[in-house]
This record gives structure tokens, sequence and C-alpha cells, in this order.
């Protein structure tokens, strides 16, 4: 049986649990046989219990508020003094305005991506005038032959509002016209003999 | 912390833990956890504190034979007869009268909670030397107050 002083040295950490197993065995075995130290071990519970229960928790009301007022006295580096700068600007800015800035950045975002579609360049070609890609000229209809053929007049036919121009020429055969609504120049030639 | 004769000691002591470590913030460098880190801080200040203060009230005399006068005299195990207010009192001024160091642990040990190893982090020092302080500690309060119990 281990003597007292060797256990004694040892009691605070088995009421702590910090012992290794077999130091724990040890205590508790010598513990069973011995009441001078079960009751110094018992002190040292009430004495923990007790300094627990002076251990009262200080007021902490407006404690979060002094410790940040404190923080703000400190002399601030230069990064954060630029960055406090930033937003307290930031902050300035009403909400009636910060709205309008915001509507008119909104708009102008709106317009520039309408501008850049293909719908905006589309509604652009439809204000200008058909364009004519051949010429009722008798030389040029070969080559006009290559744009369009004989099997395209039905386009017009399904469209009221198919401009068709005879062009000014002695042939007669030649016709040509334009498709507003399909933004479409449509040059029919029929088969030659 | 809370164990100071002061309360506004106190908070002026957790005031200044969470400036320290606002201050310091760029040093910490996860060896440990950031709990540890900032009662480590504490720690430091409140030992600091201590040194600084000086308060180990030791009662000689006329005084002495006062403050044991007003403790109850019945007999008995321990200093468990003591009344609350006493006790308190009683276990304020023996808390003064270990050094910083012991008293670091103790509190660290019994109103903190913590293991020996955290307590070993906070105050960067050996685990052995966290058990030998705590038992110094622990017999030093207990035969203090078994002796103003006895009286």
């Amino acid at each position: 049986m281990a003597e007292c002083g060797e256990i004694s040295m040892m009691l605070g950490a088995f009421e702590d649990s910090e012992l290794e197993p077999n130091e724990m065995q040890e205590v508790a075995f010598h513990l069973a046989r011995c009441e001078s130290c079960t009751s110094i071990l018992a002190d040292y519970s009430t004495l923990g219990r007790d300094l627990r229960s002076i251990a009262a928790e200080p007021a902490l009301a407006g404690f979060s508020s002094a410790v940040i007022a404190r923080v703000d006295r400190l002399p601030q580096p230069v990064l954060t003094r630029i960055e406090r700068f930033i937003r307290r600007q930031l902050d300035s800015v009403s909400v009636g305005s910060g709205i309008a800035w915001g509507g008119a950045v909104a708009a102008a975002a709106v317009v520039t991506i309408i501008l850049m579609t293909p719908y905006a360049q589309q509604f652009a070609n439809r204000a200008t005038p058909p364009t004519v890609i051949a010429k009722a000229d008798a030389n040029a209809a070969p080559a006009a032959n290559q744009v369009a053929t004989a099997n395209e007049p039905t386009m017009a036919d399904n469209d009221s509002h198919a401009d068709i121009s005879r062009l000014e020429s002695e042939n007669h055969s030649v016709a040509v016209w334009s498709e507003p609504r399909r933004d479409t120049t449509v040059i029919w030639l029929p088969d030659q003999p | 912390m809370a164990v100071v004769h002061n309360q506004d000691d106190a908070i002026e002591l957790a005031q200044e833990t969470f400036i320290r470590a606002y201050e310091n913030l760029s040093k910490f460098e996860s060896r440990s956890s950031f709990s540890t880190w900032l009662y480590r801080i504490a720690a430091n200040l409140a030992i600091d504190f201590w040194r600084r203060e000086g308060r180990h009230v030791v009662l000689h005399g006329e005084d002495a034979d006062n403050e044991i006068s007003r403790l109850p005299t019945t007999s008995g195990d321990s200093f468990k007869e003591v009344s609350r207010s006493e006790l308190s009192a009683r276990l304020k001024q023996a808390l003064e009268e270990l050094t910083p160091e012991h008293r670091a642990v103790i509190l660290l040990r019994e109103v903190e909670g913590m293991s020996y190893d955290e307590i070993s982090d906070v105050l960067q020092c050996p685990r052995g030397t966290v058990m030998s302080r705590l038992h110094y500690a622990r017999t030093h309060l207990r035969t203090i107050l078994k002796d103003v119990a006895g009286s």
C-alpha cells in the first residue's frame, strides 16, 4: 500500500481525473482504506465548489459598447482609416438618392444591352428602305439568277404587304419585290427559254 | 477573472483583454485555439495586475483576532460550517495570499474548468508545473481555511 505522502501529491489530479489509468487505480485503492486522504479529497472537492460559488459573473451590461468605444479611440492604421472614410461616404448617401442612383444605373444598363443585341439592329434596319440587291438589267439577269430562284415567289404570295415593282426594263419577265416584314428583297427570274 | 476584490477591476481587466486581442490580432498564429489565446492574454493581464497591486493581505495582532472572532466557533470537519458570506470573504483573502501564478492555476482549473493541458497552453508552462502549482494552491488554501474553521 502506497504511503499517504505519496498519494496526497496525486489527490488533486485524481479529483480532476488527470492521472494515468494505473495511477487512478492506485489512488482509488488507497482511498478505500485511508480516512485521512479521503477527508483531504473531500475538502478539495468542497474547495472547488466554493471557489466556483464566489466567482460570480460581473455585470456585463454595456460591456460590448465600452470595448468598441475604446477600440475606436485607438490610433488606427492608414488602411483602416481609408476604409472607414469610404464606408462613411457610402453611409452618408441617403436612401432616396441611393434608389435614384440605382435606377439610373439600371436604366443605362438596359439601354446598352438593347442597343448591343441583334434585336436592336433589326429594329434599326427596318427603318431604312429595303435594299435592292439586283437591278433589272437584261445583261445582269444571269448574275441575279444566283440570288433567287423561281421557287421563291411563294413568300410574296403569303405576304399581303409585299411591295412588288417591276423594274424599268424592257424585259418584263424580271420582277423585284421587297418584303419589309422579312426584311428581304427578292428577285424573280423565270426560266429562260 | 471574476475573482478580484473589485468588480470594476474585473471589468477593466476583461475590457483590456479584448483591446489587447484587437491590437495583436495579426500576431495570432493559430497554434492554439482562439479561446486559449484570449485566455492567455487575460491570465497574463490578471497576473500582472495582482503583482502590481501586491495585495497580500496578512492580518496581525488585533486585526487577526477580530477577523477570527467573526467566524463561527462551531467545531467540526473542515470549513463546511462557515457561513456563506464569511466563507466568501475568507476564500478571497486566502486566494490573495497565493502567488499570482498559483492563483491563476487554481482559478483556471476550478472556476474555468480547464484541463491541465489547456492550463499549460494558457500559462505556457509544462504540464508538470501545472500539477505541482495546483497541488500547492489546494494544500495552502485548505490549510488556511482549516485553521480558520478550527479556530
